[in-house]
This record gives C-alpha cells, sequence and structure tokens, in this order.
C-alpha cells in the first residue's frame, strides 16, 4: 500500500488513474476442461466492455477498459487463480462474471489482492517495524535503511509521460498556472491530447500533474498555447 | 513476463530548445537530503492484516511526524 507523506500526500490520487495489477481467485458455476478455461480468459485479453456494478459511484453506462494480460496461474476443480494486468477503472469482479459468461456459464469473484498500482508493486514493500527502524537508525545518523524505504515523490510518476520546463517557468506554474508550449525544453514522444502528464524542472523535478492539451509533436512545434493544464501542483512555490 | 504498458515503453525525448538549469535553485532528487525526501516521500507499506488502510497511514505519519499523509487503495499494494 503506497503512502504518501507531506507534499507528496496528492500524489495518490494520480495512481487511481494508473493501471493496475491483480491477483483473483474465481469461482465457476459449473465444470470445464482446463483448456476451455484458459481460451475464455484468452479470449477477455484486449479491450472489453463493462457496465459498472449497481453499487457504484459512475454512472452505469457501459465503458471500455483495456486488459493487457490475463494469465491463469492455478487451476483447483472449480476454482480459478489468475493475475491481471488492467486499465485503472476495470472492476474485477465483472471481469469474473464475463469469463463465466464466455463459457456459457456463471462465474464470481471469491478473493482480491492488488499486486501493482503505476509504479508501486509488491516486490518491494516495507513493514511498520522496519519503517520505524528506519525513522530510528537516521536520529542516531545512519541514513543508509531511510534512503531505500523512502522514494522521492518522481517514484509515483514514473507511468507518467513527461515534459521538461525552463528555469523560468517554474514559479509561476507552482503558483498553479498552466503550462504554456513557449516554456518547454524538452519532451517525451508519444504524449497524446487528454494525456495525464507529469511537468518536470530540468533537474527532473516534479512540478505538477495535469492534463495535456497537445501532443508531442505540437509542443515541439508551438510558439504558444496552452500545453498542459494543471491539476495538482507538488512543488512548493519560491524554490525557483 | 507481464508488463503494464507504462513498463515497456521506451523513453524518447525530443528537443525544444535545449536550456541550462542554474544549480543553485532546486535539487535532483537523489541529492536530496533525508528531510526534504520525507518533505516529498512516498513509502510503500506492507499493510498488516487488522488495522484499516487509514489506520496504517496515520501510523505512519506519527513514525515521521509529519503532519499529513494519504494512502491509496485498500488492498495489498
Amino acid at each position: 500500500m503506497p503512502v504518501a507523506l507531506e507534499r507528496a500526500t496528492r500524489i495518490v490520487q494520480v495512481l487511481l488513474k494508473a493501471g493496475k495489477e491483480y491477483v483473483c481467485l474465481m469461482h465457476l458455476h459449473g465444470d470445464f476442461k482446463e483448456e476451455e478455461v484458459r481460451k475464455a480468459c484468452k479470449k477477455l485479453i484486449g479491450k472489453i466492455k463493462q457496465i459498472p456494478p449497481v453499487k457504484s459511484a459512475v454512472k452505469r453506462i457501459e465503458r471500455e477498459r483495456e486488459i493487457y494480460y490475463l494469465e491463469v496461474l492455478e487451476i483447483n476443480g472449480r476454482d480459478i487463480l489468475f493475475r491481471v494486468g488492467c486499465e485503472a477503472g476495470t472492476y474485477i469482479r465483472k471481469l469474473c462474471e464475463q469469463i463465466g459468461k464466455e463459457l456459457n456459464s456463471r462465474a464470481h469473484m471469491l478473493q482480491l489482492i492488488r499486486t501493482k498500482a503505476g509504479p508501486f508493486n509488491h516486490k518491494e514493500m516495507y513493514s511498520l517495524q522496519d519503517i520505524k527502524d528506519a525513522y530510528e537508525f537516521w536520529k542516531e545518523g545512519d541514513e543508509e535503511l531511510i534512503r531505500k524505504i523512502v522514494k522521492p515523490i518522481e517514484f509515483g510518476v514514473q507511468h507518467l509521460s513527461k515534459v521538461y520546463v525552463f528555469d523560468s517557468a517554474v514559479d509561476k506554474l507552482c503558483h498553479g498556472a498552466d503550462l504554456y508550449a513557449g516554456g518547454i525544453s524538452k519532451i517525451e514522444r508519444g504524449i497524446k491530447k487528454g494525456d495525464f502528464t507529469a511537468v518536470m524542472t530540468l533537474k527532473s523535478e516534479l512540478i505538477f500533474v495535469g492534463e495535456s492539451m497537445m501532443g508531442s509533436e505540437e509542443m515541439l512545434k508551438a510558439e504558444k498555447g496552452t500545453a498542459v493544464r494543471t491539476n495538482k501542483v507538488f512543488m512548493e512555490r519560491g524554490i525557483y | 513476463m507481464n508488463k503494464l504498458p507504462f513498463e515497456t515503453i521506451k523513453k524518447e525525448i525530443l528537443v525544444r530548445k535545449e536550456a541550462e538549469t542554474d544549480l543553485s535553485k532546486g535539487k535532483r532528487p537523489e541529492d536530496r537530503s533525508v528531510e526534504e525526501l520525507i518533505k516529498y516521500g512516498v513509502i510503500c507499506v506492507n499493510k498488516p492484516a487488522g488495522p484499516t488502510s487509514h489506520q496504517v497511514s496515520d501510523y505512519v505519519k506519527r513514525i515521521f511526524g509529519t503532519k499529513k499523509a494519504g494512502h491509496s487503495g485498500t488492498l495489498v499494494v
């Protein structure tokens, strides 16, 4: 579970929109051959359509989500364990029902754990005791462990495309201004209009996260116009 | 191995206009002091079974003596 501190706190909202990976235990309402189950699961890789469940915070209209990968890990009778990588906002409970449907039957979700949220994965996690120890060691003069445990906020935006701006633009952005094309020094290739984008200094510090109003190529050529509309500012004012 | 899209994309940089950066302002993430790291920091906590996500992030907040801490999600990672 990612925990963000102080100025980084709002990064957790950025992670809501990041791709996720889950390991899910599903129960089938019928007996099927292993190949049939694997085939049905494979069919759901790619773009799928889902209607949000009755109990949900969003409007219940059909929406498209992408399943990047779906791997069956274990089959034990009617219980199927699988790993799925998917776009933010995919309902795994629905996905289980869709797998059931693919088998001309039904299925439901028994258990779910999340193993990735954007750049955060289950492989590098620390216990509360580790964190407490690291803090105490640091107070006694040993920084090694705390430096390993506490990641810079930039770690949390690894999954976003980036735009790098001139020093002269930084403070205006810290005050909440949108980024204009004229303030851009470098751009990562592949940004599309509407993408969630991280705006960085030339020292690779995160300034803000926002929605791009132009694609990479347009940012490269444009002399004026809003390139990235501000959403969440992280850098403090007065540093630049 | 199974990878999310951003884990496979090769990042290529397009230069609009090269520029220098003033080293007396700001700091590269790897040059930050521990205090600065904590101020702009994220931690991946192995959430123990029992307490809620909110209680766990509250506990982390108390370890560091910070005013704010937020968590993302209620599941494993």
